[in-house]
């Protein structure tokens, strides 16, 4: 009898077995858990890349690699940061949490999903294949401006096919998470009922569609100036390296939020939680994150103040970079406002969004200080950039999906994760991630240009101190991942409302974990107010 | 100009409250033109309001952390769900600072971008991976590369210590040699890929790029040796094509231009010989 | 805001969801090849 009563239970989850569970999968579910495991390996690969790099900068002189290999490193850390990790997390984490937060069954299109996340270990292993060719990995940046990157050997076709395979996917899944939250919403979910991780997110998806065609057009005409004599962007027959420079960034700014955004939509979920108190200024958060999108679209010339543009566009983007800092100070504010007069405790995913909250404001600061075009002649290019781009992006977009990992885990695996641990993890990271970046606004204003693998005497003493938050804060992330391995495995079972805060959205109203086939009935929120209006 | 008086006012005096803001190890040289110390000022102006809002803005973060904690009993505040004036507040504070930076900012813009009434124009190549300078209308050019014992110390298990190598990375066979106080434009260009020329202290920072022509100036005010590096990814050896600059006297820059003309002449009149004995034995052989 | 664009009914809302998709991806394909042809304009003058 009860093992009748068990098989039914089970046969209620209709799970695939086998393999064919993971290469066949359409449940938001398995497709979510793949993206983020995906992630987190590509964290590691391009985390390796980065602690090579910081070994060699750790003193002066060339000790490890030979330059040329260096720039691979570079050039590869951040591509696989960029498109392997906090993407592939990103649309892990929507995969995983929009269909239970707008009370839809699954992804709208379940089928597109398993594509879009199988191009990505095709993609990545076109791209690190392109070490094993005559010349070597691509060397000249991820930003790829010709006519250097044009110098590349075999790599070259391989790192643009691996960009393209990568478009193709970010842009499916974009897809899949604009029609899903369009169409799939349960009865009264109305917009300004969603989720700001949704909103957010949403708006993110029609960036993406938005630029991403941009950049697989600017690397098929890299590929063309190559291999069949055109001249787009190639100066030796008439071409304009700055013209490819345009189109990169047009598609590069908007890149950058759509890196940042899902991070302030989980910080805005996570911040009133745990403050026991509804978001201040929900209205005012999702138009916000909308003119941060608009503003992202007039702004790309900002990363390229030194090429030599005529005063009036240099001042027009000097201008619109600086609007930027109005919403996103708005957003800083509403948080702000939202933990005061709340009732705060202190959990992981609090931490976490706490130090997304103090970090990514400093890396905001900078980010102000290198609009100012006249004082970014002297930034540009040099670690006081790096120093700003990590802010945003490790205690910034890294932190975010750290936060939503320590969310939700209880949700996805059914169990508590141990506390203590998980408060090392963030102890021992918040305080190297600011011992590796930190020192890096100095180096960059003493006169340390980036991308090099060799300096001057008088910047040692900074790099080591970097290089050394740099190794503890790469190995410090083994405690995350035996975190979630024994939450996976094991723990005291997590309740359906997880936290004791104020947990709104419908994921807290499902069983943890989260059953396989969630709302197979939409739950109907006609009629029920929501707590931020 | 009053604004930018009342800017380099306002900055030098931001600047001065830290001593340390001066020292370069952890700050940005104040440099050695009338732009260098304006840019410097913009820096510390907007370095500065981006403390000040981070002591407010932090500061109630974490009076926030330590007042409404649910440990100490604080119960949340249900009915605070917005609020439109301070809205207007937070938002018409930050587009008041933002003019504030705006203005002088794009005022030192606009001097940065006039090149005209120079003294001297000295056009800048950059090769992969090594800096060519020609100044313009004397005949004079040369390369300037990495100083040998940079070049030696920094190969692969060199076993050479950096740190006994005078200037390390910094020191170049050629420097530039330009005149104090005189108005030198740069005409930059690139040979191959694209290169970029820094010298902080003269807050001149220009890509050079094929196919194209972009300009720049400087004015040092001060006698001295000046070192920069190429600032945009070129390729294996970025790292390592640096720029010394020698600001001179008048008298010891004319002194100098006129022994590398000397230089030119005595390098021609030899190949000038030889071509005509080559041409020679060529109409012998007919 | 109306709830009217609600899923109300699951077959309808995929119907509407599959169109929006078929939009979104030609939306997608028509900046590549936007972006490219006004390349080819640019570069030919």
């Amino acid at each position: 009898m009860a093992h009748a009563d068990t098989h039914d239970h089970h046969d209620h989850d209709h799970k695939p077995a086998g393999i064919g569970r993971w290469l066949f999968a359409t449940n938001h579910k398995d497709i979510g858990t793949m993206y983020l495991l995906w992630a987190l390996f590509m964290f590691f690969l391009g985390g390796a890349m980065a602690l090579g790099i910081r070994l060699e900068l750790f003193k002066p002189g060339m000790q490890w690699f030979d330059p040329g290999f260096y720039n691979s490193l570079v050039t590869n850390h951040a591509l696989i940061m960029i498109f392997g990790a906090v993407m592939p997390a990103w649309v892990g984490l929507a995969n995983w949490m929009i269909p239970l937060q707008v009370g839809a069954p699954d992804m709208a299109l379940p089928r597109m999903n398993n594509y879009s996340f199988w191009i990505l270990p095709f993609a990545f292993t076109l791209l690190l294949s392109s070490f094993f060719t005559a010349g070597g990995a691509p060397a000249g940046g991820w930003t790829l401006y010709p006519p250097l990157s044009l110098q590349a050997g075999d790599s070259f076709p391989l790192t643009i096919f691996a960009i393209h395979m990568m478009g193709i996917s970010s842009i499916m899944g974009a897809i899949n998470v604009i029609v899903t939250i369009m169409n799939m919403r349960a009865p009264g979910m109305t917009l300004l009922k969603l989720p700001l991780f949704c909103w957010t997110w949403l708006i993110t998806a029609y960036l993406l569609i938005a630029v991403m065609p941009v950049l697989a057009g600017a690397v098929t005409m890299l590929l063309t100036d190559h291999y069949f004599g055109t001249s787009f962007f190639n100066p030796a027959g008439g071409g304009d390296p700055v013209m490819f420079q345009h189109i990169f960034w047009f598609f590069g700014h908007p890149e950058v939020y759509i890196l940042i955004l899902p991070a302030f939509g989980i910080v805005s979920e996570i911040i009133p939680a745990f403050s026991r108190k509804p978001l201040f200024g929900y209205d005012a958060m999702v138009y916000a994150t909308a003119s941060i999108a608009f503003l992202s679209f007039i702004v790309w010339a900002h990363h390229m103040f030194t090429v030599g543009m005529p005063l009036a566009g240099q001042t027009f983007f000097m201008m619109s970079t600086m609007l930027i800092a109005i919403p996103t100070g708005v957003k800083v504010f509403n948080w702000t406002a939202t933990m005061w007069k709340g009732s705060l405790s202190f959990e992981p995913p609090m931490l976490f969004a706490l130090a997304f909250l103090f970090l990514f404001t400093i890396g905001g600061f900078s980010g102000l200080m290198l609009a100012i075009a006249p004082a970014d002649f002297q930034y540009q290019d040099t670690y006081f950039v790096v120093a700003h781009f990590h802010y945003v992006l490790v205690p910034g977009a890294v932190f975010g999906i750290m936060a939503g990992v320590y969310y939700w885990l209880p949700k996805w695996t059914g169990h508590m994760y141990n506390m203590t641990l998980a408060k090392w993890h963030f102890w021992v990271s918040t305080i190297s991630v600011n011992v590796l970046f930190f020192p890096q606004h100095f180096l960059g204003l003493a006169g340390m240009p980036r991308r090099i693998p060799d300096y001057s005497t008088q910047f040692t003493d900074w790099n080591m101190v970097s290089s050394v938050g740099g190794f503890v804060f790469g190995f410090s992330q083994l405690l995350f991942v035996v975190l979630i391995w024994q939450c996976a495995r094991g723990g005291a079972k997590a309740t359906d409302k997880v936290w004791d805060g104020m947990m709104t959205g419908l994921e807290w109203t499902v069983a943890s974990p989260a059953p396989y086939h969630s709302f197979t009935e939409a739950p109907d929120l006609t009629g029920v107010a929501d707590s931020h209006h | 100009m009053l604004n930018r008086k009342m800017l380099s006012a306002l900055g030098g005096l931001l600047a001065a409250l830290p001593a340390f803001a001066y020292e370069s190890s952890y700050n940005m040289t104040q440099g050695v033109t009338d732009i260098s110390r304006e840019v410097h000022g913009l820096h510390m102006t907007v370095f500065w309001v981006c403390v000040a809002i981070a002591v407010a803005v932090f500061g109630v973060m974490i009076y926030s952390i330590i007042t409404f904690r649910k440990s100490k009993g604080a119960v949340a505040d249900q009915t605070m769900l917005h609020s439109t004036k301070v809205e207007i507040i937070w938002t018409v504070i930050p587009v008041l600072i933002l003019v504030f930076l705006a203005v002088p900012a794009a005022k030192t813009l606009v001097r940065m971008e006039d090149t005209r009434n120079a003294d001297i124009s000295i056009k800048i190549t950059g090769y992969q991976w090594k800096w060519g300078y020609e100044y313009l209308g004397t005949g004079v050019s040369f390369y300037s590369t990495l100083a040998s014992t940079s070049n030696e110390a920094r190969q692969l298990h060199s076993g050479i210590d950096p740190n006994s190598v005078k200037d390390y990375l910094l020191e170049v066979d050629h420097p530039v040699v330009v005149p104090v106080d005189a108005k030198v434009r740069l005409l930059l260009t690139g040979n191959d890929v694209i290169h970029s020329w820094w010298v902080p202290d003269f807050a001149v920072k220009k890509d050079a790029i094929p196919g194209f022509i972009n300009e720049a100036w400087f004015k040092a005010e001060k006698i001295g040796h000046y070192t920069g590096q190429c600032t945009e990814l070129c390729g294996r050896d970025h790292g390592f094509m640096p720029i010394a600059v020698d600001v001179v006297s008048q008298e010891d820059y004319a002194k100098w231009l006129a022994a590398q003309q000397e230089a030119v002449k005595a390098a021609a009149a030899p190949a000038a010989t030889t071509a005509a004995n080559t041409a020679a034995s060529a109409s012998a052989t007919l | 805001m109306s709830d009217n664009d609600a899923n109300h009914d699951p077959v309808a809302s995929r119907r509407k969801a599959r169109r929006l998709a078929l939009v979104l991806g030609l939306v997608a394909i028509a900046l590549y090849v936007g972006f490219i042809l006004m390349s080819v304009l640019q570069a030919s003058h």
